[in-house]
C-alpha cells in the first residue's frame, strides 16, 4: 500500500494549528446534528449508547444491593420487577444492540473497506435520531412508572394482566429496532459494493466479516420480534385477541415469536465482539490471523445456524419433547463455529510478538470469559440439566459472562484501540492497563459466585430468597464485585476524557497496526481518504521477524511525549535507521 | 477521474407491452383462483383431504402471482444476481420460521396434555395451596384489565 | 475527491459524493431497498405463520367465520390493487424516458386505485362493526349470525383480521404518501427524481410490495375452501 502523506485539501479559514479533520472541520451544532459523516454519527452513537449503559448500571446497582438480603433491603416487588425489566431492556435494546456495530462499526466501516462514507449517510443520521426518539420514550417510561414484564415481555401478563407503561415501552424497543434495521441496511449495501479496488471478501478485515454477519441477523430477525411486541400492544390498546388464551389463543406462540428474534439478537450482540477480538488478536501478537477463512466463514455460520436454535429458551415452557431434541442438538453444533473462532485466537498468539497494552489484555480477557460463558450454555443446551438449572441465577450469570465478559470487554478493548483514531489523542495506557486488571477482577468476583448461586437453587427474578438463605454468600460476594466492576467502568470515563483535553497527539498508525484504517491521518478528514486507496496487500500483513515493525509498535503508545518515536515517511527512528 | 455516463450500461427500457401482459396475467390468475376457491371440490389424495389441496391449488396460484410481480413489475428479471439473491433470501429465511409448527405438530405425541386444540383450557393448572408471601401479592395483578 | 460529471455543462449530478459512478449508485439503492422489503417481508411473515397456526387448528370455525367476509368486494380490491401495480410501474418507465406528464398521470392514477382500495376496505370494515364482529366486549353473542362457529376462535380469526389488513391499510397509507410525495416533486421538477429515475423505481418497490402481500392476504382470507374429508 502507499503511504499518503497527510494532505490538507480541506483548508479552514484563519491560522490553522492541527491539520483540518472531520471534528474540527465544523464545530456549529447543526453540523454535527444534520451531519452525513459516519464518524460524527459514530460519536453521536457513543454518547448516547454510554448514557444508556449508565442508566442500565444504576438498575443493576439497585438490583445487586436489594440482593444482599434475602427478604429484600430498599424495594418493593413491584418495583424491583420494574427495575431488572429496565437493567434488561435497556442494556440490551440500547446498548449491547447498538453499542459494537452503531459506534465502531459505523466509524470503521467505511475506513477499512477504503469507502468515504456508508452508502446511505442520512439513512444512517436517521438510525441515530430514532434510537434517540426510542431512549427519550424509554426514559418516559421510567419516568411514569416503569414496566414489570421481565424484558421478554411474555403475555399473557403483558398483554393482559399488567398495569404498567407496557406499551410505551414497547413502541420504545420497536423504534430501536428499527434503528438497527437501518444501519444493518447500510452495513449491507456498504460492504457489498463500495469496497476499494482490490479489496476482494478475503481481505477484507474480520470487523467487517462480523459488521457484515451481524448485519444480516439484524435484517433477518428484528422484524419479527418488531410485529411479535407490536401484537401485544394491539393486544392491549385495540383488544385483538391473538394470545389470549381465553379465547383459544397462544401464549407460548409469543414466546416462539419473540425468541426467534431474541436468540440471533445475542448474536448481534457477539458477533461485532468477535470483529474486535480478531483485530486485536491480530494487531497485538504482531500476526495474521490464523486461519481467516474458517474465521470468515464461522461467522457466517454463527448467523445462519443462530436463527434455529431458539426453542431453547423454551425447554420448560411447555414445548414438545421432540422439538426440544432437535433445538437442542442444534444448540450444541451452533457452539461449533464460536469454538473455532477461539482455536484460530489462539494459535494466533501462539508464536506472536505480544504487546501486553491495554486493548490486549481485554482481548486476552474475552478469551477466558467468552469461554466460560459459551461452556456453560452447553450445560444450558442439554435437555436435562437445563430443566434444573433455567430461570436461575445460573443462567443469569451465564449470559452476562458472554455479554458483559464478552461483548462489553471487547467493547472497550476495541474503544482503546481505536480512540487514537477517533479523537487524536493517545490515553495514558498506564491507567487503561491496571483498568482492565480491574475489569476483570470485578467481573468474575461478580458474576462466578451466581453460577453457584443458581446451581443450588436461586431463581432468576427474585428478590426475597428467605427460603434458601445459604445464597445469601454469594449474594454478598457479587455485590462486592459488582462495586469493584463499577468502578472500573467509571475510571475509563475519566482517563479518556482526560486524555481529550490534555493527551498527546496521535499520528495516523499510534500502534503500528495494519489496516486501511490505520493508512489515513487521526482523526481522519471527512471524506476519510485524501485518493481512494488501492489494495494490494493481504490483511493483517505482518513480517513478524521484523525488529522495525517491534520498534514502531512499541514506541508511540509507551512513549508517547517523544515526538521522535513517531514515525512519518523519510525521518529518523529513535534506533537511527531511517524508513 | 474519468467522466462517467449518467445512465448505467445496463440500464434498458422494457417494453410496457411486457407489463401489460403482465397485468392480464395476474387477472387472469386472480379469475382462475376464485374460482377454484368457490366452484372446485377436490378429492382427497394420498394423506392429504381436498380441503388441503384445496388450499394449497389456492397458495399455489398466490406464489405464481407473487413470482410474476416480483420479477417483471419489479424487475428482478433485468437486476444484478446481487438484488437477486436478496429478493429470495427474504421468502427463504420467512420459511425458518414455519419451524414452529413442528412444536405443535408434535405435542399430540407428549405423554402430558397440552395445547392440543381441542376444547381445553391453556390456561395454568393449580396443583396445590401455595405459600404467600410478605409484603407481596398485589392481587389486583390476577385479574385482567379494564 | 472524485465525482463524476457527464457533462461538463451540467451543474446537476445526480450521483452522490459517496459513489464512484452512477451504476454503483443505482446498484446501491436497489439493494438497500430489496433489504428493506425483506424486513418487511419478515415482518408480514410472522403475521402469516401466526394466521397458518391458528386456522390449521381452528380450521372449522374460522370457515364459519370468514363466510361473513365479501368475496366480491375481496376480488375488486384484488384487482383495483393489480391494476396499480400496473401504473406504478408504468410511472416508472415513463421516469426512465424522462416524461414528466406521464409520470405525473400514472402516479396519479396509482394514487386514486388506492384511495379506491380504502375506501371499499372501510365499507367492509363498515360492516363487521355493524355486525358486532370487531373483537373485545362488543363481540356478538349469536354463534346463528356466524354459522354456528364457536364464538371464542371466530374472536380470534376476526382478531387476525383485523390486524393484518389493518397493518396492510397502514401500508397502504404510508405507500399514498410516499407516491404523493413523489408526485408533488415531479410536479415541482424537482431534478432529485427528474434526473434519476431511482427515486421513483424505489417507491414502485414499496407499493409492489404492498400489491404482494394482498396477493396472499386474499386467498388465505376471503377465499377459505370448506373443510370436508
Amino acid at each position: 500500500m502507499s503511504a499518503t502523506p497527510i494532505d490538507n485539501t480541506l483548508l479552514a479559514t484563519g491560522p490553522v494549528e492541527e491539520p483540518v479533520n472531520y471534528l474540527n472541520v465544523d464545530h456549529s451544532i447543526k453540523s454535527w446534528l444534520l451531519t452525513g459523516d459516519h464518524k460524527r454519527i459514530a460519536i453521536l452513537y457513543l454518547f448516547s449508547t454510554l448514557f444508556f449503559f449508565f442508566l442500565g448500571s444504576v438498575a443493576a446497582s439497585m438490583i445487586r444491593l436489594e440482593l444482599t438480603s434475602p427478604v429484600g433491603m430498599i424495594l418493593e416487588s413491584e418495583t424491583y420487577n420494574k427495575v431488572f425489566t429496565a437493567h434488561g431492556v435497556i442494556m440490551i435494546f440500547f446498548f449491547l444492540v447498538p453499542a459494537i456495530p452503531a459506534v465502531l462499526g459505523n466509524f470503521l466501516v467505511p475506513l477499512m473497506i477504503g469507502a468515504r462514507d456508508l452508502a446511505f449517510p442520512r439513512l444512517n443520521l436517521l438510525s441515530w435520531y430514532l434510537y434517540i426518539i426510542a431512549g427519550a420514550l424509554i426514559l418516559t417510561v421510567l419516568a411514569t412508572g416503569g414496566v414489570d414484564t421481565g424484558w421478554t415481555f411474555y403475555t399473557p401478563y403483558s398483554s393482559m394482566y399488567s398495569n404498567s407503561q407496557v406499551t410505551m415501552s414497547i413502541i420504545a424497543v420497536f423504534l430501536a429496532g428499527f434503528s438497527s434495521i437501518f444501519t444493518g441496511i447500510n452495513f449491507i449495501v456498504t460492504i457489498h459494493k463500495m469496497r476499494a479496488p482490490g479489496m476482494t471478501w478475503f481481505r477484507l478485515p474480520l470487523f467487517v466479516w462480523a459488521a457484515y454477519a451481524t448485519s444480516v441477523v439484524v435484517i433477518l430477525g428484528t422484524p419479527v420480534v418488531a410485529i411479535t411486541l407490536l401484537l401485544v400492544v394491539f393486544e392491549r390498546v385495540f383488544h385483538l385477541p391473538i394470545f389470549n388464551p381465553e379465547l383459544g389463543g397462544d401464549p407460548v406462540l409469543f414466546q416462539h415469536l419473540f425468541w426467534f428474534y431474541s436468540h440471533p439478537a445475542v448474536y448481534i450482540m457477539i458477533l461485532p465482539a468477535f470483529g474486535v477480538q480478531s483485530e486485536l488478536i491480530a494487531n497485538f501478537s504482531r500476526k495474521r490471523v490464523f486461519g481467516y477463512h474458517f474465521v470468515a466463514f464461522s461467522t457466517l455460520a454463527i448467523s445462519a445456524l443462530g436463527f434455529v436454535v431458539w426453542g431453547h429458551h423454551m425447554f420448560i415452557s411447555s414445548e414438545s419433547m421432540y422439538q426440544s431434541v432437535v433445538f437442542s442438538l442444534i444448540s450444541f453444533l451452533v457452539a461449533v463455529p464460536s469454538a473455532i473462532k477461539i482455536f484460530n485466537w489462539t494459535a494466533t498468539l501462539y508464536k506472536g510478538t505480544i504487546r501486553l497494552q491495554a486493548p490486549m489484555l481485554y482481548a486476552l480477557g474475552f478469551m477466558g470469559l467468552f469461554t466460560v460463558g459459551g461452556l456453560t450454555g452447553l450445560f444450558l443446551a442439554s435437555l436435562g440439566t437445563d430443566v434444573h438449572l433455567t430461570n436461575t441465577y445460573f443462567i443469569v450469570a451465564h449470559f452476562h459472562y458472554v455479554m458483559v465478559g464478552g461483548s462489553i470487554t471487547a467493547f472497550m478493548g476495541g474503544l482503546h484501540y481505536w480512540w487514537p483514531k477517533m479523537t487524536g489523542k493517545i490515553y495514558n495506557d498506564g491507567i487503561a492497563k491496571v483498568n482492565a486488571l480491574l475489569v476483570f477482577v470485578g467481573f468474575n468476583l461478580t458474576f462466578f459466585p451466581q453460577f453457584i448461586a443458581g446451581f443450588v437453587g436461586m431463581p432468576r427474578r427474585y428478590h426475597y430468597y428467605y427460603l434458601i438463605p445459604e445464597v445469601q454468600a454469594y449474594h454478598i460476594l457479587s455485590t462486592a464485585g459488582a462495586s469493584v466492576l463499577a468502578i472500573s467502568f467509571v475510571i475509563p470515563a475519566v482517563y479518556l476524557l482526560q486524555s481529550l483535553k490534555s493527551g498527546p497527539k496521535a499520528s495516523a498508525n499510534p500502534w503500528g497496526a495494519h489496516g486501511l484504517e490505520w493508512e489515513t491521518q487521526s482523526p481522519p478528514i471527512t471524506f476519510n481518504f485524501t485518493e481512494t486507496p488501492i489494495v494490494t496487500d493481504e490483511v493483517y500483513d505482518f513480517d513478524p521477524v521484523s525488529e522495525f515493525e517491534q520498534e514502531r509498535a512499541n514506541a508511540e503508545m509507551t512513549d508517547p511525549g517523544n515526538d521522535a518515536a513517531v514515525t512519518h515517511t523519510g525521518e529518523e527512528l529513535p534506533s537511527g535507521g531511517t524508513e | 477521474m474519468a467522466e462517467t455516463p449518467l445512465h448505467a450500461a445496463h440500464d434498458h427500457i422494457i417494453p410496457p407491452r411486457v407489463y401489460v401482459l403482465n397485468l392480464l396475467a395476474l387477472l387472469a390468475l386472480m379469475a382462475a383462483t376464485v374460482a377454484i376457491a368457490e366452484k372446485v371440490q377436490f378429492p382427497a389424495f394420498w394423506i392429504f383431504s381436498g380441503t388441503f389441496l384445496n388450499s394449497a391449488a389456492a397458495m399455489t396460484i398466490a406464489c405464481i402471482k407473487a413470482f410474476l410481480v416480483i420479477m417483471f413489475f419489479m424487475h428482478i428479471k433485468w437486476s444484478t444476481n446481487l438484488t437477486k439473491l436478496y429478493a429470495i433470501a427474504g421468502f427463504v429465511w420467512l420459511s425458518l420460521l414455519f419451524i414452529t409448527l413442528g412444536d405443535y405438530m408434535t405435542r399430540q405425541y407428549e405423554p402430558a396434555p397440552g395445547w392440543t386444540g381441542k376444547q381445553e383450557s391453556a390456561l395454568p393448572r393449580v396443583i396445590g395451596a401455595h405459600d404467600h408471601l410478605p409484603n407481596d401479592a398485589n392481587e389486583a395483578n390476577l385479574r385482567p384489565r379494564q | 475527491m472524485a465525482t463524476a460529471h457527464a457533462d461538463p455543462h451540467d451543474e446537476y449530478s445526480p450521483l452522490k459524493h459517496q459513489y464512484e459512478d452512477i451504476e454503483q449508485q443505482n446498484e446501491c439503492y436497489t439493494v438497500g431497498m430489496w433489504t428493506f422489503l425483506v424486513t418487511e417481508i419478515m415482518f408480514f411473515g410472522a403475521l402469516f405463520f401466526t394466521y397458518t397456526l391458528y386456522r390449521w387448528n381452528y380450521q372449522e370455525d374460522f370457515y364459519l367465520a370468514h363466510e361473513h367476509l365479501n368475496v366480491t368486494l375481496g376480488a375488486i380490491n384484488t384487482t383495483i390493487l393489480l391494476f396499480s401495480s400496473f401504473t406504478m410501474v408504468m410511472g416508472v418507465h415513463y421516469a426512465q424516458l424522462k416524461d414528466k406528464l406521464k409520470v405525473l398521470g400514472s402516479l396519479t392514477v396509482t394514487m386514486g386505485c388506492a384511495f379506491a382500495f380504502l375506501v371499499i376496505k372501510y365499507f367492509e370494515y363498515a360492516e363487521k362493526f355493524r355486525d358486532h364482529l370487531y373483537p373485545g366486549a362488543n363481540f356478538t353473542t349469536d354463534a346463528a349470525s356466524l354459522h354456528g362457529a364457536n364464538l371464542n376462535h371466530a374472536q380470534l380469526f376476526f382478531g387476525l383480521y383485523f390486524g393484518m389488513t389493518g397493518l396492510h391499510a397502514i401500508h397502504i397509507i404510508i405507500g399514498i404518501l410516499c407516491i404523493g410525495t413523489l408526485a408533488g416533486m415531479w410536479a415541482k421538477g424537482n431534478k432529485l427524481v427528474t434526473e434519476d429515475y431511482l427515486p421513483t423505481e424505489m417507491i414502485g418497490l414499496y407499493w409492489h410490495f404492498v400489491d404482494l402481500v394482498w396477493i396472499f392476504l386474499f386467498p388465505l382470507m376471503y377465499l377459505m375452501p370448506q373443510p370436508y374429508k
